[in-house]
């Protein structure tokens, strides 16, 4: 199994390299570059150039690649052009921990709601429970974020004064080992609000994949072998259903979580969370490609891990999967 | 190895958030604000909410380009001149007074010695003065306003807005790399003394001076921290406030100075003792923010600009819309083949109706403009009937839409378009909802005064959209008519019709060149009249901006100017605050009996 | 066991079936549905097993067969008509009471690769009905029963913790057998237990299953889609059309005297191993297809396809009634004035 892994994170290294250099040809191929222009106003060719060489876009672009790779050797992913005087490093440690928080309850919600809703509707196929959870799942993933979120702060916290209207409730000065929040009364209710924008359509998303997924397992021969040896209907659904039908779950929980702990721009925008979904944005529109490519290396070892997390846990959900 | 750990570490987050869940102790909520307790009265510090909007993108005032960054440094820090809120005047701040040489190119600035570095002390939770080795106090002094612009104009500096500084002798030699960065004229005669030389007599160069890029910066505190001498942990400043607390992209904290003696000398001094900005990017977040009382002041999102200011507003007189230094216009890509005629751009600019633009699609009490410059700027000429009279109601004087749309049909109908006919144009404007409604109504405006136009909209994303309008980019790229807006840096006509337009110094994107056939002279006499009222006195100047703007917005018709900008906001009734470019929070007071009372 | 009796039966059967109907309805609508028809899975089936006997059901795929087993066993429950087990009647029980019953009665299924949860192994497919119904002691005593049942069923004991897949179909059929004895049943549904396997492994799973009737004293309904597999296992056969048994007697007599059209077609398809009457013989070839469930024919349901059919037979449903020696059959050819 560490075999496994090892080799598996071995393979990840081309991936990435390739990942690298196609982000850097496509971010430079854009129109426009970071030093045209401050706000509405174009810059002077003359403090163009000097802007270009103090950051290095002066040289070669292989010369500008290998030095950029040469960072990363040395986990430095250089400095952002648009924040004068912050480095992409110290950018992604300050918000990542806060997509992160955010992502993480946000899918542990949708998860303590979403698979159980899942199970219910698939039980009580065809009836009203199934309808109107599939009723409400299906508005769950309609109703975008940009919707949701207004509305909640507007009912929440304008209306009715119950919650704070935005912003996140911890700071990456107090997190403990840089990423743990302090789990402070402000933390939560600056918390409660965007984690139901934003899990509400995860969850309906696994409640409809967890449906479709059981109600194909629960016509297995071995589901039927699990009433006819006497279990309860509960048990059938728990010993032998459940476990089996969390294969697609998982398959898409893994691309899913990195997604969403690398942070969602409209979320975060809504909410005047400092996380990291901004900078996947602003930093195209700035041509800031130091942050273009960190956030992107960041979202795409994220993805090789979360892969590599499901695969290990196809093996754990079914033993005929083996890695050696 | 360093890939395990983090998986185990994400475990432990996960157990650790779940358990010290139920430990945690109860914290009051609200604002983490740092300093309560010392400068506390009975009420505790006089606390101002704002928002800043966005994060700002530096506190170095040699780097700074933007409003946001130019808010708090300027409340942070001093210049040799400051901008007086109403009229735009420069007024003594760290300079005292100043004289210029006979010719004119020669500026002597008499300092005051009396204004401290200071930092903010986190365990004290006190501002302090700065002390050298000695342990005497450290003041500003000409030396480091002589530091502050050489190092604005080093190239190794890469300042956006080291060009601003160009008017000074030497540097921008120093900036293209041409020359030394100490043989730039500004020398510090001694402690209080400051003479700088400028390339032409410059009128307007104390205004000059009052921006961030020729402040005074401590040379020590940058040597030695570097790029992050900025963080709220390094940076030592000299303005009526200090930076205590800066949290990326979330919040940033400024505690009162006591040292800064504008305290006790400016009779328009507030009692604002912590301001606590946040960084809300989304207009409709803040403004839940105000509503929920967590801000004493935000903008007005559109689509509450009717509940705000509209009759009976629940808001009482909480709105509020003032001016600001910025005009949005439509320029001409004057060599592009459907706009070369300067009777069919005027034909264009005459049917645009601004009042109905200002009134059913902006609502934000903007003015309709009939020039480039904005009228907070010395030498405007806004309003002036005698500037495109077609652009004013008859109110100011003009001559009202329709009958501009009568002139324009009898211009399109010479330039060989009649009701428009043959006429296929194109705008362009970078992707926006509130620059796509005015597009498209200025579309239907243009198509309802010439039925036969064919009128075009085309978006790009900023980047692409900037790059496609820049000179050397394809003439095939570029829309005929494109969308900008231009605030000004400094409040002088030279920073709008010499800096943005003139052929030989400004951008120019419009590509008016002397060899037009059409409007050649008329170039060269823009190009020269506006680098001629550089260096005229004040009183002659007026004259020649004022025949500038006549030439670019009528006779050449090189541009559209559309309309001024306002700042539309909505204040508590605790806050007194300005409206004006900058916020200058130094003088806004809040009762804070009010604002206890919600 | 329960020596209680009700109704009429008196005649010692283990199981009583009686007109059982299992029908599987069609609905439309989006919200509101509504039945608009049934798929008449079992239409009427009724016969008796008796104490260490096997029935065997055969008849073609989709027949209803395999659902006629599990609507005896209450794995669906039946639309109509009777399930009588040790006296009691299935159809009227259900929930906890149902559960307990099912420590008796068992099923071996078809598909020995797709009726064992892959995820779990061996000992505890075959420990769990133990677990559930608390039987079989400690987890220990337990292990050492799933030890027992493997090694009855010709398993290495020490297969405990492998998983399914690393079994062969044969060996898994074996897992089944153990899984359904594991809670001492007496009557086991076997429902085409071999059909899946290869023909070498068939015999031998057969010879297990004979075995351990004779051992155990079970009984059991051994559902089949061909004659000459039943053939050998079989104390008496049943033969079934359409949801509709057709014919029902001792085996021999079945194959010496078969009476109805649809067992003689079936019968001169099964291969004879003597070559001059295998090439002597006459193969009754059926046409057409198998009429749907859903919209049987009208009278009896074999009308469509029968060789000998009568203008009767289209009209009129035969009665299935014994013609002497338990050999029930329901055909109009038998009936007093229908002789064609």
């Amino acid at each position: 199994m560490t075999a496994y892994i090892i080799r598996r994170l071995l393979y990840a290294i081309p991936v990435l390299f390739c990942i690298i250099l196609v982000t850097f040809l496509l971010a430079r191929s854009l129109p426009g570059g970071p030093f045209d222009r401050a706000g509405d106003k174009t810059l002077p060719e003359s403090i163009r150039q000097n802007l270009e060489a103090k950051y290095g876009l002066d040289d070669p672009a292989y010369i500008q690649f290998a030095n950029y790779l040469g960072g990363i050797v040395r986990g430095d992913l250089g400095p952002s052009y648009s924040y004068r005087g912050r480095s992409v490093n110290q950018i992604i440690k300050e918000s990542f921990p806060i997509s992160l928080q955010l992502g993480i309850l946000s899918i542990l919600l949708a998860v303590i709601i979403g698979i159980p809703a899942g199970i219910i509707a698939a039980l009580k196929q065809n009836t009203w429970i199934d309808y109107s959870s599939s009723f409400v799942a299906i508005l769950g993933v309609s109703i975008p974020n940009i919707v949701l979120g207004p509305l909640l702060i507007y009912v929440v916290s304008v209306q009715f004064g119950w919650l704070p209207a935005a912003r996140w409730g911890a700071n990456y000065k107090q997190f403990y080992f840089g990423w743990i929040p302090p789990m402070t009364k402000d933390f939560w209710i600056h918390a409660i609000l965007p984690v139901i924008t934003l899990g509400t359509a995860f969850s309906a998303t696994f409640a409809r994949l967890t449906r479709a997924s059981l109600l194909q397992t629960i016509r297995e021969d071995y589901i039927r072998t699990a009433r006819a040896k006497g279990l309860t209907e509960y048990g059938v659904i728990m010993r032998h259903a459940m476990k089996n039908s969390m294969i697609p779950v998982v398959t898409v929980f893994g691309p899913l979580l990195i997604g969403v702990v690398t942070g969602s721009f409209v979320v975060e925008r809504i909410f005047g969370i400092p996380g990291m979904g901004e900078f996947f944005v602003t930093s195209i529109t700035n041509r800031d490609y130091p942050i273009v490519l960190g956030t992107t290396l960041l979202y795409s070892v994220g993805l090789v891990l979360a892969n590599i997390g499901v695969d290990l846990a196809y093996a754990w959900l079914d033993p005929r999967i083996r890695y050696d | 190895m360093y890939k395990r750990s983090y998986v185990v570490m994400l475990l432990l987050a996960l157990a650790a958030m779940v358990f010290s869940a139920c430990a945690a102790p109860a914290v009051p909520a609200g604002d983490s604000s740092g300093s309560d307790g010392d400068m506390a009265g009975d009420m505790g510090p006089v606390t101002v909410r704002y928002n800043l909007a966005t994060e700002p993108p530096t506190v170095d005032p040699a780097l700074s380009t933007d409003t946001t960054s130019s808010a708090v440094i300027r409340s942070i820090d001093v210049g040799l001149t400051r901008l007086n809120p109403e009229d735009s005047s420069a007024e003594p701040s760290l300079a005292t007074d100043w004289s210029q040489s006979d010719d004119g190119l020669t500026w002597t600035f008499n300092l005051r010695t009396d204004i401290p570095w200071v930092k903010y002390n986190a365990d004290s939770g006190e501002v302090e003065e700065v002390t050298g080795d000695d342990g005497s106090v450290m003041y500003v002094t000409a030396p480091q306003v002589e530091y502050g612009i050489k190092r604005a104009c080093d190239p190794e500096t890469a300042s956006d807005y080291a060009y601003i500084l160009y008017v000074i002798d030497g540097c921008e030699a120093a900036n293209i790399g041409e020359g030394a960065v100490d043989d730039i004229a500004v020398t510090a005669l001694d402690d209080a003394t400051l003479e700088i030389s400028t390339t032409y007599a410059a009128s307007f160069f104390p205004q000059i001076v009052s921006m961030p890029t020729a402040f005074p910066t401590p040379q020590g505190v940058i040597e030695e921290f570097g790029d992050v001498w900025t963080e709220a942990d390094n940076i030592v400043s000299n303005g009526p406030y200090a930076m205590s607390e800066w949290i990326h992209n979330d919040s940033m904290q400024l505690v009162k100075n006591p040292f800064s003696p504008l305290w006790a000398e400016d009779s328009r001094a507030g009692n604002v003792d912590v301001y606590n900005f946040v960084m809300i990017e989304e207009a409709s977040t803040e403004f839940a923010m105000y509503e929920n009382n967590e801000l004493d002041d935000s903008t007005v999102p559109q689509d509450q600009m009717d509940a705000v200011f509209g009759d009976g507003s629940a808001y009482g007189d909480e709105g509020h819309i003032a001016p600001n230094n910025c005009t949005y216009f439509y320029g001409f890509i004057t060599k592009k083949e459907a706009v070369s005629d300067p009777n069919v751009r005027r034909a264009l600019s005459m049917a645009v109706d601004r009042v109905t633009l200002v009134d059913q699609i902006l609502k934000g009490g903007q003015e309709p403009a009939n020039s480039f410059t904005n009228p907070a700027n010395f030498g405007t000429v806004a309003f002036d009937p005698e500037v495109a009279p077609w652009a004013l109601t008859e109110d100011l004087g003009g001559t009202g839409y329709a009958a501009a749309v009568e002139m324009g049909k009898q211009l399109m109908a010479d330039a060989g378009y009649p009701d428009g006919e043959g006429l296929t144009l194109t705008i362009g404007h970078n992707v926006s909802e509130g620059h796509a409604r005015i597009a498209q109504a200025i579309q239907a405006m243009w198509t309802a005064a010439y039925p036969a136009i064919q009128v075009n909209i085309e978006t790009q994303e900023w980047g692409v959209y900037l790059d496609s309008i820049e000179n050397d980019a394809p003439m095939e790229n570029k829309p005929d008519v494109y969308r900008l807006g231009w605030c000004a840096d400094y409040p002088h006509a030279n920073n709008w019709v010499h800096e943005v337009f003139n052929p030989d110094a400004g951008s120019n994107r419009i590509m008016i060149t002397p060899d037009d056939p059409a409007i050649g002279d008329l170039v060269a006499e823009y190009t020269q009249l506006t680098k001629d009222a550089q260096t005229a006195s004040p009183e002659d100047s007026l004259a020649m901006y004022k025949r500038a703007e006549q030439l670019l917005v009528d006779e050449m018709a090189a541009i559209i100017p559309i309309y001024f900008y306002t700042t539309v906001r909505i204040t508590k009734p605790w806050l007194n605050r300005l409206y004006a470019n900058d916020p200058y929070f130094e003088y806004w007071t809040l009762d804070q009996s009010g604002q206890e009372g919600m | 066991m329960s020596t209680q009796t009700n109704g009429s039966q008196g005649s010692g059967a283990l199981v009583e079936v009686k007109g059982l109907k299992m029908h599987f309805p069609i609905s439309k609508g989006v919200i509101f549905q509504r039945q608009v028809g049934a798929i008449k899975a079992v239409d009427g089936v009724t016969f008796s097993l008796y104490p260490g006997e096997t029935l065997g059901l055969v008849g073609e795929s989709g027949c209803g067969k395999s659902t006629t087993g599990r609507a005896i066993l209450q794995l669906y429950r039946p639309t109509d008509g009777s399930v009588v087990f040790e006296g009691k009647e299935l159809t009227e029980i259900k929930g906890e009471e149902l559960r307990k019953m099912r420590r008796s009665m068992q099923m071996i299924f078809q598909d020995p690769y797709a009726s064992l949860n892959p995820r779990m192994t061996v000992g505890s497919i075959v420990s769990e009905p133990l677990e559930v119904h608390g039987i079989g002691g400690s987890r220990k005593e337990r292990q050492k029963r799933v030890q027992e049942l493997l090694k009855t069923v010709g398993l290495n004991p020490y297969f405990v913790n492998r998983y399914p897949h690393e079994f062969s179909g044969g060996q898994r059929q074996r897992i089944g057998v153990a899984r359904a004895l594991a809670v001492n049943p007496s009557f086991i549904v076997c429902d085409e237990p071999i059909s899946a396997l290869d023909v070498s492994i068939q015999a031998q799973i057969i010879n297990l299953l004979e075995d351990l009737q004779e051992e155990l004293n079970l009984t059991y309904l051994f559902i089949a889609h061909d004659l000459s597999v039943v053939r050998h296992i079989s104390d008496r056969i049943a033969v079934m059309y359409l949801g509709k048994i057709a014919e029902l007697a001792e085996r021999d007599e079945l194959y010496a005297n078969p009476m109805h059209p649809y067992t003689q077609a079936l019968l001169s398809a099964v291969p004879i191993p003597d070559p001059v009457i295998e090439n002597e013989r006459k193969r009754i070839i059926l046409e057409g297809d198998v009429p749907s469930p859903a919209n049987p024919p009208q009278g009896c349901n074999f009308c469509t396809r029968c060789p000998r059919v009568m203008d009767v037979c289209r009209e009129k449903e035969p009665e299935f009634k014994d013609h002497g020696n338990g050999h029930y059959v329901a055909c109009w050819l038998y009936e007093e004035g229908h002789e064609g």
